[in-house]
């Protein structure tokens, strides 16, 4: 937008403009950190705090006790580590299997492929609600219910769909050219995938990688269902169970925000890292189709 | 379409590499066994009187007749819709006045852009449950709800975000707004960089406003975004289970259960697979009509491309 | 022995067909170029040749033997891409030496063919760099390299500088054709550019929906050229045209201008014709016919006149510095060997046809 500086007293115009534009950011800032301070904050008071009246924003003294408790006497470690292990083993084996998947989508053409990929698109808009109902039965008859290999089989497939679409587009944008001078040269169709497609195609491996990563730690419907064991549960599940019932005490909740914190931390830091990639992703998403 | 192909390959380990098949099978294999599959059982359980526990079943429509004269599929149906549609009205106008803020902002050269842009994307990488559990602590209204302590010390009553009926939906789409937000932000932000400045420039000659260059330039201009996001959006409201089931467990009285709970409730609590199937069928059947108005779009969108 | 045999070859896709039948023979050695305005099937017969598209008719023989069902790599030949198709993840010397690397030549062997390569183009010290980092004609340096070290019975270059800058352009032509002098390899050679098709090739094959035109010699084409798309083709600027017929005294034009004839043997008489004189071949003589100046643009090395006579339009291109300007007269000549005589509906050349 070009400045115009014929008017009379733009210039105040602008700071007021400036001024409220500035306030709006406040706000959102706000808005958005509020609720994670707010229960950070609660999660490093002490338990006796909790009963003071008023209640404050800050702690009176910072504790890590909570942290030490929740860490060292719940099984909220063993909850991690399911979810890490979940979700690590789920975007390999996802990538694993989209990668070639992809490269025949943007390398070859079929009859099928329209269709396949409209059923693509498809399956991602479908609630995981709508599965689980009849894979559990599947899954009682099978063996496979309260597994983590179960789970990692259904978390694979509903990621397929999206990572497929996404390496896809990325492979899409090396230029054929490059395949045929690999074939003259002598490569095989592996070779080439291996050799040429997958190196040039990193930025989008990292945004599977990322995606699957986030999808994979959120996942709730499915580990809800195919999961009863206690020993089992990622994290996602796990921390419900330390939420107060009707009859709970408010002792808890102190434990509940540490808890909830412990099980967010993975995400947040993994978004302050990867915060450029994570909306590069996005822009390049959900528009092109 | 990017085709690398020649003359039929001469050995036999080349002829397969160069066969589809080979490559898309393991993604066939999965989506066929885990996804296909049950999609198609659950439609059919959907005309059954199946229970989850005894292994007899009837076909016939009844589950369907006893879903659509519950007054219960109703209400869900309407919760639902509630609060699928205010996610949307709440996201998009959200997401248009932070997308134009942030615009405006980067234009003018302001400070802190990063900052307000990474603190409202950090919200939307938090999982659905998490951000249930966070907005159920602070919207307590026990001693340590802070939110709730703030107000009563203001109005003089503490309110019931979570325990009101009337109020329980609509704290829930707040949280979900929350989360997403930055979704349709980025998504609208995006869209605000590929409008020409020319048009802007052109609309303040003829002697627009800002006002109407933004209702003239701007909003038809995003208008395709708008609509694509609008769906998305609606899909996920739809689908959401995760939220819920962390914040209100469908509750007080029923008044945040949609679809997603409905179908978890009838299967898993009362055993009734055949009916539960069949509000699952109903799901199913929005969720794939959402999509067909998704691929209109999109092929409308390349078409004005 | 590396001669190249197109016998026949045919191009459909679906319906279309997109080159009916092309015979062409390629001798060991020869630097053939195939030219033609875009659409005219070069690419496609260079592509099946290298065995990138699938050859629907007739057959292709490298060296004897037939490789229509023959992979690129089995078929001995190297090709440099029009956007040179370099790998952008690997260095210059890994780009140069993939294709032994995937044949399994020791790491010995391939540095000695990568540097043997290098030192004949030039690029000894830019073997560690990526292709990101090299200029456009580097980039085209290594993309021929790769193709060196192949070492194989032909070369295919696919429009190789058309994404080079005109300066550029002239240099690379000039190294490519000392490395067809020096390595002798058989090599086909695609382009739009009549120019570099003239100054490079042994042979040069015009091509037009599909179809060859005309295959021979580069002066050959320039001096006989077998119809009018040829004649236009060579040549730049292009070969002045003008309609009428043959009379008694000479060319008589539609607007009644009467243009000189040489000696030929086109008894034409009735027939209407076009008459072909290349913009060089005009002579300023005090004997010649008038016209009239209409716009002088010199170079500095030639000067480029557009001359009218009533309603025709002539391009002359003279190697000389003239003191014209607009609206002057001047008094030119063709040479009298260099006209050409077009039948005007079949487009050929009937100079040479027999009583």
């Amino acid at each position: 937008m070009t400045r115009d500086d014929s008017e009379i007293g733009s210039a105040t115009i602008r700071r007021l403009g400036n001024a409220g534009l500035y306030a709006a950011y406040a706000v959102a800032v706000v808005f958005a950190l509020f609720p994670i301070a707010a229960v950070l904050m609660l999660s490093m008071k002490q338990a006796s705090e909790v009963f003071n009246w008023p209640p404050s924003f800050f702690p009176e003294t910072l504790s890590l006790q909570t942290y030490i408790y929740v860490l060292t006497e719940t099984t909220i470690g063993r909850m991690l580590w399911n979810s890490i292990f979940l979700t690590l083993a789920s975007t390999a084996g996802c990538i694993l299997i989209s990668a070639p998947a992809a490269y025949a989508f943007s390398r070859m053409r079929f009859r099928a492929q329209k269709p396949l990929l409209l059923t693509l698109l498809v399956y991602q808009m479908i609630s995981s609600m709508v599965i689980a109902l009849p894979l559990y039965r599947y899954y009682e008859a099978l063996g496979l219910l309260d597994s983590h290999m179960g789970v990692i089989l259904i978390y694979i497939t509903v990621e397929i769909p999206f990572t497929v679409w996404l390496l896809k587009g990325f492979f899409d944008a090396i230029p054929p050219s490059l395949d045929e001078a690999a074939r003259i040269d002598g490569a095989s169709r592996i070779q080439s995938f291996r050799i040429i497609i997958l190196p040039l195609a990193k930025p989008g491996l990292a945004a599977a990688l990322i995606f699957n990563v986030i999808a994979g730690w959120s996942q709730f419907i499915i580990p809800f269902i195919l999961l009863q064991r206690a020993e089992l549960l990622p994290i996602s599940i796990g921390v419900l169970n330390f939420a107060p019932g009707q009859t709970e005490g408010e002792i808890t909740i102190p434990y509940l925000a540490a808890a909830s914190i412990i099980a967010m931390l993975p995400a947040l830091v993994m978004f302050v890292i990867l915060q450029r990639f994570i909306v590069q992703a996005l822009t390049g998403g959900a528009v092109k189709g | 379409m990017i085709r690398v192909q020649g003359p039929k390959s001469s050995s036999l380990w080349s002829r397969i590499q160069d066969s589809p098949l080979f490559w898309l099978l393991p993604a066939l294999v999965f989506l066929l066994l885990f996804y296909t599959w049950p999609l198609l059982d659950v439609i059919r359980l959907s005309f059954t009187n199946a229970s989850l526990i005894s292994p007899d079943y009837t076909y016939s429509l009844d589950s369907y007749r006893r879903v659509f004269r519950d007054p219960a599929t109703w209400r869900t149906l309407k919760v639902t819709l509630i609060f699928a549609a205010g996610s949307v009205v709440l996201k998009l106008v959200l997401g248009m006045l932070l997308a134009l803020a942030i615009d405006a902002g980067v234009k003018r050269g302001l400070h802190g852009i990063v900052i307000v842009r990474t603190s409202i994307l950090a919200a939307w990488v938090i999982p659905g449950v998490f951000v249930g559990i966070l907005w159920k602590i602070l919207l307590s209204t026990s001693s340590h709800g802070l939110l709730n302590y703030w107000i009563e010390s203001l109005s003089g009553t503490s309110v019931g975000f979570l325990t009101d009926t009337r109020l329980a939906l609509g704290t829930t789409i707040l949280a979900n707004v929350w989360r997403g937000v930055a979704f349709t932000m980025i998504l609208l932000y995006a869209g605000l960089q590929r409008i020409p400045p020319e048009l802007y420039e052109a609309a303040k000659v003829d002697g627009a406003g800002a006002f109407a260059r933004f209702r003239f330039v701007t909003l038809p201009m995003l208008a395709p975004i708008i609509f694509i996001a609008l769906v998305l959006i609606t899909i996920g409201g739809i689908n959401t289970f995760d939220l819920i089931m962390a914040m209100t467990q469908g509750g007080p009285a029923q008044a945040t259960e949609v679809v997603g709970m409905r179908v978890y409730q009838q299967v898993f609590k009362f055993m009734n697979l055949g009916r539960g199937a069949a509000i699952a069928v109903v799901l199913l059947a929005v969720n794939l009509l959402m999509t067909l108005i998704y691929l209109r779009l999109l092929r409308l969108n390349r078409k004005i491309d | 022995m590396a001669q190249v045999s197109i016998a026949n070859v045919s191009k459909t896709f679906g319906a279309a067909t997109v080159i009916p039948g092309v015979t062409l023979d390629i001798a060991d050695g020869e630097f053939v170029i195939l030219v033609g305005p875009s659409g005219c099937g070069k690419s496609t017969l260079l592509r099946m040749i290298a065995g990138l598209e699938t050859i629907s008719g007739g057959d292709v023989l490298i060296g004897g033997r037939v490789v229509n069902r023959l992979q690129p790599k089995d078929r001995d030949i190297a090709m440099v891409f029009q956007n040179y198709a370099l790998y952008p993840h690997m260095t210059v010397a890994e780009n140069m030496g993939f294709s032994l690397r995937l044949a399994g030549e020791s790491k010995a062997r391939i540095a000695e063919s990568v540097t043997r390569a290098a030192g004949i183009l030039g690029l000894l010290e830019l073997l560690d760099r990526h292709p990101g980092q090299l200029s456009g004609g580097q980039r085209q340096r290594v993309a021929m390299g790769r193709a060196i070290v192949r070492n194989p019975q032909v070369f295919l270059f696919d429009e190789p500088l058309s994404n080079l800058d005109a300066k550029l352009r002239v240099q690379m032509r000039t190294e490519i054709k000392e490395l067809h002098q020096k390595l002798k390899t058989t090599t086909i050679y695609v382009t739009h550019d009549q120019i570099e098709a003239m100054t490079m090739a042994d042979k040069i094959v015009v091509m037009r929906a599909g179809q060859v035109e005309q295959a021979g010699p580069p002066l050959e084409l320039y001096d006989r050229p077998a119809n009018v798309f040829v004649a236009s083709f060579i040549g730049s600027p292009s070969m002045n045209l003008v309609p009428g017929q043959i009379g008694d005294a000479g060319f008589m034009t539609d607007a009644g201008h009467l243009l000189p004839l040489g000696p030929h043997s086109a008894t034409a008489t009735g027939r209407r014709l076009l008459y072909g004189i290349r913009p060089e071949h005009f002579v300023l003589a005090d004997d010649g016919f008038v016209a009239e100046v209409a716009v002088v643009e010199p170079t500095g090395s030639e000067s480029y006149v557009l001359a009218r006579i009533g309603s025709i339009e002539l391009t002359c291109v003279f190697r000389e510095r003239v003191t014209l300007r607009a609206g002057d007269a001047l008094r030119i000549r063709p040479r009298l060997d260099s006209v050409h005589l077009f039948d005007e509906a079949s487009g050929r050349r009937i100079n040479d046809d027999a009583v």
